[in-house]
């Protein structure tokens, strides 16, 4: 049954009834990959160059208006926010793609094993999985900081174990699925040895799926971070984080209002693009349906 | 009454403009029974739909008019459709699980057409919606009025959709191959059923049906279509005895012949063990005898051989037998055709034969090596991620010892074998049709060098020109290959067609049948 | 009820192991808190002195079942920082972070259910367009920024409301839910957001299904159909995403008292992370670790009800 749900990119740009959306053809997938591109793009170019120091504080220039000079405007201390922007969207971004890297490996080792085999494995696994689940996987993150302190780091890894049990559920859900479809018990009668069915049968099935939920990951893991360097218990200075610019702006939001602004739009962006590229994948290549 | 005149409709799809009914007219008259038969792509269901008023928005009328009782119901509005839809035509479709709302009680789905239509009141309503279950020979209606669509078996779940239909005394009932996926015991008592109802209350019929021998029982007249145009139309003893077109002569020459076996009275399955006098648990004297047929020629070898088994289905804590006491030998080169009602425990049988379900005692000894399994739905069986190519070569994989190009080589030389051309290696299984589908899985089986292929209605999804090209393949390759199928199906016709002898599975036992 | 049963025997489990887990966690960590307490003048008897009185030399498993028991009691131990009780310095918090869960919640629920009914009854119309592109953008965007946003917009700006000024419940009921109206709506529009993006693409689903077509063939309207068929069968996957939603809203009040100023738990939460107050912040992570999954009990019962194929209680 072809996948009902429809894209914002088929809304702006498609006319045509696309209710039913046929594989193969995605304005979600190519809008989203655009803006992922693009936003990626960017940051990377930040992490070799900036038009300013993003630390180099110029009194004689607070809290300018966005410029030609400046694209951003400046922050109180006369930084460019164009720059500390750009470096601060990098921390987001390494911390959001370590995260589902650990999560996502983590995850699928283990969902794969418990989905397949069921059991008292499986019990065992689901039910700490429950535990750790059922509980904000920010608060998780939050008990691993206030015990191994704040940082970028840490961040990274106290959010990539939080996210496991839920990776770990979906690709459970996945395998389980799966372990009783006709071609899998085929593959079982020919012979084939296990490892070999988990690995090379089924993942590639699951594959869309998978990704989209990394893909969910990396926003949620992005929108964590910011969070936790809003509070002050993330990422720590000299590191650069759109959330602690957008706590900072706070304080001054009736005389430069373009020091939240542009963070926080930026961030947007860069969680819709991944957002959009998620259902994409979903949308071009099936569910594994 | 239902007059059809030139209907046209046509439907986008990616771009392309599909015809999907062409200047299809033809008439039913008030008290009628009238069959429309056809395979799928004939436009059948398509016309059902647009009288019943539910064709989809993508579907286009191009031409023609549906007039009931004089008024066209392509004219009317939303409101004045709806007014005609439930209380003047009332309409049941193939699958009665998902045809229900599953979370509505039974009672509430059949007062709501009255809700909808009358003005009643909760008595009078009520007392319609029993009225109603019992004129479709629903036991305990009060008790029925309160379960869930799941609660019902599921001849029971198509009796109370016919009763919504008829519960406003509809002067016509559409019927969408209502009895297609059920049993041949429950199909026939909705059959009766439509032919009490008709005769009762004199309300028409529309029959749509790929099912001939269903369509011979039940219909006066009959249409037939193709590509979504009428071919032929007549009554049911023209049709039957006289085709006049070759499509026609098709599709009867397709349905399977039961080697002289009158069918025509509804044959049902007591009928068979009339016909069959030689009905014998296996014991062991049967084999006496067949090695007593065969002394001047090789005994056969022997494939597999299930000795006492008893089999349990665990549920939590309780253990259930399913089989008790079974026993049977199959040899190379035979077709054995393995029957039962629904629960009946075949499917049981069929996991312990393969190993797939371990809750059982008894031994079965397989004499080949990997036996192998064809799956019903030729749309599951294959990865879909995979070419056939990988599909094929998967078994050389296992037992190793295979270079690429010697795995390539027998992946085209198996493909050829079933009848398939060699570019398929290149090609996904969703390229491929159902019947396609089906030869790449018995392909596969193949690759293993297994003589036993546990065939699960390998047919029932498949139309029945494409099943007619199937029993030749499977018999081919029992001549050449000396393949022996257990061939698991709950249609009769088609096992008599192909099987040597029958297993029936019934009330714990197996009772061999020859046919 | 053999369910029910089931279900808060796994929930006492669960609460073990997280609030083992809390505990013997802070107990790895490095550093000595009656040395923090007393700073560097304490002297090594104070030291040894304040130890003793607190019990830190106990054995690690009598002092957690002893703050098992205590907790149970209602006690939750004293805050290293403040030197009071902790539920004493939480106790009037707690009904500050639970009212804006709450109203959080039902804004969610209202949301979502009523504006994918209208999506789903125009689809592909004007309002679905409108409503895919705003929910797709919604749910990109943090409750804090929203919040910040909110703060530009309607304090400054518009002045309906004064940033941080936050109003007591025992002030002024009516102005204090008022004032927590924002902040919820903050929390709840990204969720709301997935939420009806989630029962959109269920009722659609539903909607491609035979029951409708026999709905439509009894002579139902779309309405009809959508409201006393299709919602019931389609709200399924959206229960169990509500569940999983409590968690969300306490994780993101946390950061929304912070841009308004509201003082719940969720602001001393994070204070005294910093301050490594480990009996605050112990007993704040198990409490709410009880209350999502008391929330996840209900919604899963709930769910139970809905879906008549499973056995209902």
């Amino acid at each position: 049954m072809a996948r009902c749900s429809t894209s914002l990119a088929d809304m702006v740009l498609y006319r045509g009834s696309y209710l039913m959306k046929y594989k193969g053809h995605s304005h979600n997938f190519t809008l989203g990959l655009g803006i992922t591109v693009f936003m990626v793009a960017l940051i990377l170019l930040g992490f070799l160059w900036t038009p300013y120091e993003p630390d180099a504080m110029q009194g004689s220039l607070k809290l300018n208006a966005p410029s030609l000079l400046h694209l951003f405007g400046t922050d109180q201390f006369g930084r460019d926010i164009f720059s500390r922007v750009l470096v601060g969207a990098g921390s987001t971004l390494v911390i959001a793609a370590g995260t589902i890297l650990i999560g996502g490996l983590a995850g699928v080792a283990l969902g794969a094993v418990c989905g397949y085999f069921g059991g008292w494995l499986d019990e065992g696994v689901m039910r700490v999985c429950d535990a750790l689940a059922a509980f904000p996987s920010v608060l998780l993150a939050l008990v691993i900081i206030s015990i191994a302190g704040s940082g970028k780091y840490k961040v990274m890894v106290a959010l990539g174990i939080a996210f496991i049990p839920s990776f770990a559920r979906i690709v459970r859900g996945e395998f389980m699925r799966l372990r009783e479809a006709d071609f899998v018990i085929g593959a079982r009668l020919i012979g084939v040895p296990t490892p070999r069915i988990l690995f090379v049968h089924i993942l590639p099935n699951i594959l869309p799926s998978l990704l989209s939920a990394l893909a969910i990951g990396f926003n949620n893991a992005a929108l964590a971070e910011a969070g936790l360097s809003y509070l002050g218990i993330g990422v720590q200075p000299p590191d650069a984080s759109l959330g602690r610019m957008l706590s900072e702006s706070q304080t001054y939001l009736a005389s430069g209002v373009w020091c939240a602004a542009f963070p926080g739009v930026f961030l947007v962006l860069l969680v819709l693009g991944v957002g959009l590229l998620g259902e994409g994948i979903l949308d071009r290549f099936g569910g594994g349906r | 009454m239902l007059d059809v005149e030139r209907l046209s409709i046509h439907f986008e799809d990616r771009g392309r403009r599909e015809e999907a009914v062409k200047n299809v007219s033809f008439q039913l008259a008030d008290g009628k029974i009238l069959g429309i038969v056809g395979e799928s792509g004939s436009g059948k269901t398509m016309t059902a739909l647009t009288i019943a008023g539910l064709k989809k928005q993508r579907a286009v009328i191009d031409g023609g008019s549906v007039c009931l009782d004089g008024v066209d119901l392509l004219t009317l509005d939303d409101a004045q459709l709806r007014s005609v839809q439930g209380a003047r035509i009332g309409m049941i479709f193939q699958e009665p699980m998902s045809a229900l709302n599953p979370t509505m009680k039974i009672g509430k789905q059949l007062e709501e057409v009255l809700v909808l239509h009358a003005k009643l009141s909760k008595e009078e309503r009520r007392n319609k919606v029993f009225a109603a279950m019992e004129d479709v020979e629903l036991e305990n209606p009060r008790e029925l009025y309160e379960k869930y669509p799941h609660e019902l078996s599921g001849g029971m779940r198509q009796r109370a959709m016919l009763a919504a239909a008829i519960v406003c005394r509809p002067k016509l009932l559409i019927a969408d191959e209502p009895t297609t996926a059920l049993d041949v015991q429950t199909q026939d008592g909705i059959l009766g059923l439509l032919k009490k109802l008709n005769q009762k209350y004199g309300m028409s019929i529309l029959f749509i049906s790929h099912n001939l021998r269903v369509v011979e029982k039940l219909c006066g007249r009959v249409l037939v279509m193709k590509s979504g145009e009428v071919v032929e139309e007549g009554s049911v003893e023209a049709i039957f005895g006289n085709p006049q077109t070759e499509y026609t002569r098709e599709l009867i020459a397709a349905i399977p012949d039961a080697c002289g076996k009158n069918w025509k009275d509804g044959a049902t399955v007591e009928q068979d063990e009339a016909v069959a006098e030689e009905i014998a648990v296996w014991q062991g004297e049967a084999v006496a005898d067949e090695n007593a047929m065969e002394k001047d020629v090789l005994e056969p070898k022997k494939v597999l051989e299930v000795c006492h088994l008893n089999a349990y289905y665990r549920e939590g804590r309780v253990r259930r037998q399913i089989l008790q006491d079974v026993s049977f030998t199959l040899h190379e080169g035979e077709i054995v055709g393995l029957v039962g009602g629904s629960g009946s425990g075949k499917t049981t049988l069929c996991k312990c034969v393969l190993g797939l379900l371990k809750e059982y005692d008894g031994v079965v000894i397989h004499h080949t090596k990997r036996p192998q399994m064809v799956f019903q739905d030729p749309y599951g069986s294959l990865n879909p991620r995979k070419t056939i190519g990988w599909i094929l070569e998967e078994p050389l994989k296992v037992q190793g010892g295979f270079s690429k190009e010697e795995r390539r080589r027998k992946a085209e030389e198996m493909l050829e074998r079933v009848h398939l051309p060699k570019e398929f290696y290149k090609r996904y299984p969703k390229e491929l049709s159902g019947g396609q589908r089906q030869r790449v899985s018995i392909a596969t089986a193949l690759m293993t060098g297994t003589k036993f292929i546990l065939a699960d209605e390998p047919l029932s999804a498949l139309d029945v020109t494409v099943q007619a090209q199937m029993i030749e393949l499977l018999k081919e390759l029992q001549e050449k290959e000396k393949i022996c199928y257990l061939f698991v199906s709950h249609d009769l016709d088609v096992v008599h067609l192909l099987c040597d002898r029958v297993l029936k599975v019934e009330g714990k036992t197996v009772t061999s049948m020859y046919g | 009820m053999k369910y029910v049963i089931k279900k808060i025997l796994g929930l006492i489990i669960t609460l073990l192991i997280v609030s083992m887990l809390t505990f013997f966690a802070f107990e790895l960590i490095p550093g000595d808190p009656a040395r923090s307490i007393l700073g560097t003048d304490g002297t090594l008897e104070q030291v040894q002195a304040l130890r003793e009185e607190m019990g830190l030399n106990r054995p690690l498993p009598q002092r957690y079942g002893e703050w098992v028991f205590n907790f149970l009691h209602g006690d939750m131990g004293n805050s290293y920082y403040y030197q009071k009780s902790v539920q004493d310095l939480i106790g009037d918090r707690i009904p500050i972070t639970v009212a804006m869960t709450i109203l959080s919640f039902s804004m969610i629920l209202v949301l979502s259910v009523a504006v994918s009914i209208f999506s789903v009854r125009y689809a592909n119309r004007l309002f679905d367009r409108i409503f895919l592109i705003v929910d797709q953008i919604m749910m990109s965007v943090p409750p804090f920024f929203i919040g910040i946003i909110f703060t530009a917009v309607f304090g400054l700006t518009l002045h309906w409301f004064t940033p941080g000024g936050y109003v007591s419940y025992e002030k002024d009921v009516g102005g204090f839910i008022g004032y927590l109206i924002l902040p919820s709506l903050a929390i709840a529009l990204p969720r709301a957001a997935m939420a009806a993006k989630l029962l959109r693409s269920s009722l659609l689903d539903e909607m491609q299904k035979d029951y409708v077509r026999t709905a439509y063939s009894r002579g139902n309207g779309p309405w009809r159909v959508l409201l006393h068929h299709v919602l019931k069968n389609g709200i399924l996957p959206v229960i169990t995403f509500l569940g999983m939603t409590a968690a969300d809203i306490i994780a993101n009040s946390i950061v929304v008292e912070q841009v308004f100023g509201i003082p719940g738990v969720g602001r001393m939460l994070i204070s005294s992370i910093s301050k490594r107050d480990y009996p605050m912040v112990e007993a704040i992570i198990v409490l709410i670790a009880v209350v999502t999954l008391v929330m996840n009990i209900l919604v899963d019962v709930l769910y139970k009800k809905l879906d008549k194929r499973i056995e209902v209680i």
